[in-house]
């Protein structure tokens, strides 16, 4: 029914996508492991990157290499500034007084990019030697496309290098692990808080120049709805765990991927809603997702 | 007696500064008027002689402040006789306040933060326009009204179940999905009209009167949009009744213990799931009836009502007025949605402001401008509020 390439293609397009989804969903992993604080402003920050690359290449006319850096940088930046003003005021309130702030944040982030830049969609057009496509047969795929693969990867090993063998990477763990014990070990837990979401904006800055590459047309509320799969793929990986995180991107992305290539097409406008099904069909049957434990609540 | 004096004062304080609020052209002299009710409350209630003062006042004279309150707001919209697009904006302000108590089941009192729920309101409004405008039955119109409150109610269960355990983050993000999911769906069906929703929604006919007419009374031309004040009026008043019943009842304690902690209310023999269930039917419910009086108030609907957006101004509300407080949430959600008619000129900025609004609320004033009042208990009867 389906030829091998047309198989093949839809792979690749889901190692693509799954990729993208796979650096949003550590950024709101690692928040959430330390802090239990879904980010909802973690897919406005992949807007703000999106920008930032989009500026330096159109105003500034700036290499490649610098438009795939300042944004991290920007991404970063915006990610400590949230953290500092919005949530660190609300360090020991309830979990729903964070939940309502954190989507005030991202509401207003969106909002003043609409004052800010106009809400108008522009395009967004990246240097030709990127855009060159490489055709195998019906198999196709661009520079960028590989581009976006490797820089994941090479990213992910070194995050978890990082988090795995540093002092610093310990001590995001033992935060992870629990934020009282860690100040009695003498770590200054809201360095680390602050780093753990600079390093979270920092991959969600890069996604949001891959996405914008990728699709071409940026907008100012292009960061919600990726934020919010971002989130369904850390929960199928479990969420809290970086390699969950990683898997439960690719799984989302492939799982995407295959429901609008191989179901009959009067279906792929509910795209969308066929990740949230996803998302109630894994909360139902394994809510601490594949990688993740389950939360265990003292009395 | 000098109880009911200040009691009397304050009302028709509030009634005069309402109204002078809306009547008020320019949008700084609006601002200042609102800045200083802003500060007016926080400082009153911050000030424990005036509060003392002022509960006193209240509380020994309460049906007499009762009934002047209710008196009061029935004159209210008269001193907009000469615009009726103002007494359109109060009676959206009322729908508003409907469905932000409705919100509050399981915002306030559970700790369910629900982002989905302007998907209940476009429910029971579609209920309505397909029954009236597209199927064109001549049902009675409370019958139509009952049904749309079922129809969201029956929604409302669909999305209760499959959350059953959820809590926080995943309950919230699932609610996200629902309200999207049903945005897309109306958006796509041809069924529900697509894109362009439904039009020429009938008026509603109620014991032989239209209030979609205008009526005549003493020599007056009364707007139609009066008929729809009164009518949504009543509706609130009930709404708020029943809320506040429920909110005294075994009912409004149980979800008020589950929402300190479930672990310790299930170890008190609350069943949690029976709980849950009752906030989701009858906070479905409240926002389908809402729906029920906006569609024919409007005669036009479509999928752009009942957006995210919609969802989170309703959340806004509630978190401004006063968490678990009917007074409290009545004053957000009125706010909140004359606020926009009086800045014009900000109106693209309107949900950037609604986000500062309740960051500042939940940094700063995190029990909102009314706070919820704490139940207190005598050794001997029942909850009672003091």
């Amino acid at each position: 029914m389906f030829s091998l390439p047309y198989v093949l293609q839809q792979f690749i397009n889901a190692i693509i996508l799954g990729s993208i989804y796979a650096l949003v969903a550590i950024g709101l992993s690692m928040v959430y492991g330390i802090l239990r604080l879904i980010n909802f402003a973690h897919g406005d920050i992949l807007m703000i990157g999106a920008y930032t690359g989009l500026f330096l290449l159109t105003l500034y006319k700036a290499p490649f290499a610098i438009v795939l850096i300042v944004p991290m940088l920007v991404g970063g930046l915006i990610g400590v500034i949230v953290e500092r003003v919005a949530y660190r005021p609300l360090r020991k309130a309830p979990e729903v007084a964070l939940l309502i702030t954190s989507l005030a944040v991202s509401m207003f982030i969106e909002n003043l990019a609409i004052m800010v830049l106009s809400p108008r969609p522009r395009r967004f057009r990246i240097p030709s030697f990127l855009s060159k496509s490489h055709f195998y047969g019906a198999i196709n795929f661009r520079n960028i496309d590989i581009l976006i693969v490797i820089l994941t990867v090479v990213l992910v090993v070194v995050l978890t290098l990082f988090v795995k063998k540093t002092k610093i990477g310990i001590a995001m763990r033992a935060t992870a692990e629990s934020i009282n014990t860690s100040y009695l070990m003498g770590i200054n837990v809201n360095n680390i808080i602050m780093l753990t979401f600079a390093i979270g904006s920092l991959l969600a800055g890069v996604a949001g120049m891959m996405f914008a590459s990728k699709y071409g047309r940026i907008e100012p509320f292009m960061g919600f709805l990726p934020g919010l799969k971002a989130f369904v793929a850390s929960v199928i990986g479990g969420i809290g765990s970086l390699p969950g995180a990683v898997m439960g991107g690719y799984l989302l992305g492939f799982a995407e991927i295959f429901f609008v290539g191989f179901l009959p097409p009067q279906l792929s406008g509910y795209r969308d809603g066929f990740v949230f099904l996803l998302l109630i069909i894994v909360l139902l049957i394994r809510p601490s997702g594949i990688f993740g434990q389950a939360e265990k609540r003292e009395v | 007696m000098g109880k009911i004096l200040t009691v009397l004062l304050i009302e028709l304080l509030i009634l005069i500064v309402s109204v002078f609020a809306l009547k008020i052209e320019s949008t700084v002299g609006f601002l200042l008027l609102l800045v200083s009710i802003v500060f007016a409350i926080y400082y009153g209630a911050k000030n424990e002689k005036i509060r003392y003062r002022l509960q006193d006042a209240f509380s020994s004279s309460r049906r007499f402040a009762l009934i002047l309150g209710i008196i009061l707001i029935f004159i209210f919209p008269l001193f907009f006789m000469d615009s009726p697009y103002w007494v359109f904006v109060i009676t959206i302000g009322v729908i508003y306040i409907i469905l932000a108590i409705g919100l509050n089941m399981m915002l306030g009192s559970l700790d369910l933060v629900n982002l989905g729920f302007a998907a209940f309101f476009g429910i029971g409004a579609y209920t309505v326009g397909m029954i009236t405008a597209k199927y064109g039955l001549h049902l009675p119109y409370l019958i139509v009204l009952l049904l749309a409150g079922i129809v969201a109610m029956i929604f409302g269960l669909l999305l209760c179940l499959p959350t059953m355990g959820m809590k926080g983050y995943y309950f919230s993000l699932t609610t996200i999905a629902f309200g999207l999911a049903v945005e897309l769906t109306i958006n796509n069906l041809e069924w529900t009209g697509g894109p362009g929703g439904i039009k020429n929604i009938p008026h509603i006919s109620l014991f032989g009167l239209n209030l979609g007419d205008s009526y005549t009374v003493f020599g007056y031309d009364l707007p139609f949009q009066l008929n729809y004040f009164y009518f949504a009026l009543v509706i609130m008043l009930l709404v708020m009744l029943v809320a506040w019943l429920i909110h005294n009842s075994r009912i409004g304690l149980s979800w008020n213990a589950i929402k300190e902690d479930d672990i310790a209310a299930r170890a008190q023999g609350i069943n949690i799931k029976v709980y849950r269930i009752y906030a989701f039917a009858i906070g479905s419910f409240i926002a389908g009836v809402a729906g029920a009086i906006f569609a024919p108030l409007m005669g036009y609907i479509a999928p752009t009502n009942f957006t995210y957006a919609h969802s989170i101004t309703m959340v806004a509300m509630v978190i401004l007025g006063g968490i678990d407080n009917i007074m409290g949430i009545a004053l957000g959600a009125f706010l909140l949605s004359i606020a926009p008619e009086k800045f014009r000129a900000f109106s693209d900025y309107r949900m950037l402001i609604y986000a500062l609004i309740i960051i500042l609320m939940v940094i700063y004033r995190p029990q909102g401008l009314i706070p919820k009042k704490i139940r207190k208990y005598d050794f001997i009867g029942g909850a009672k509020d003091e």
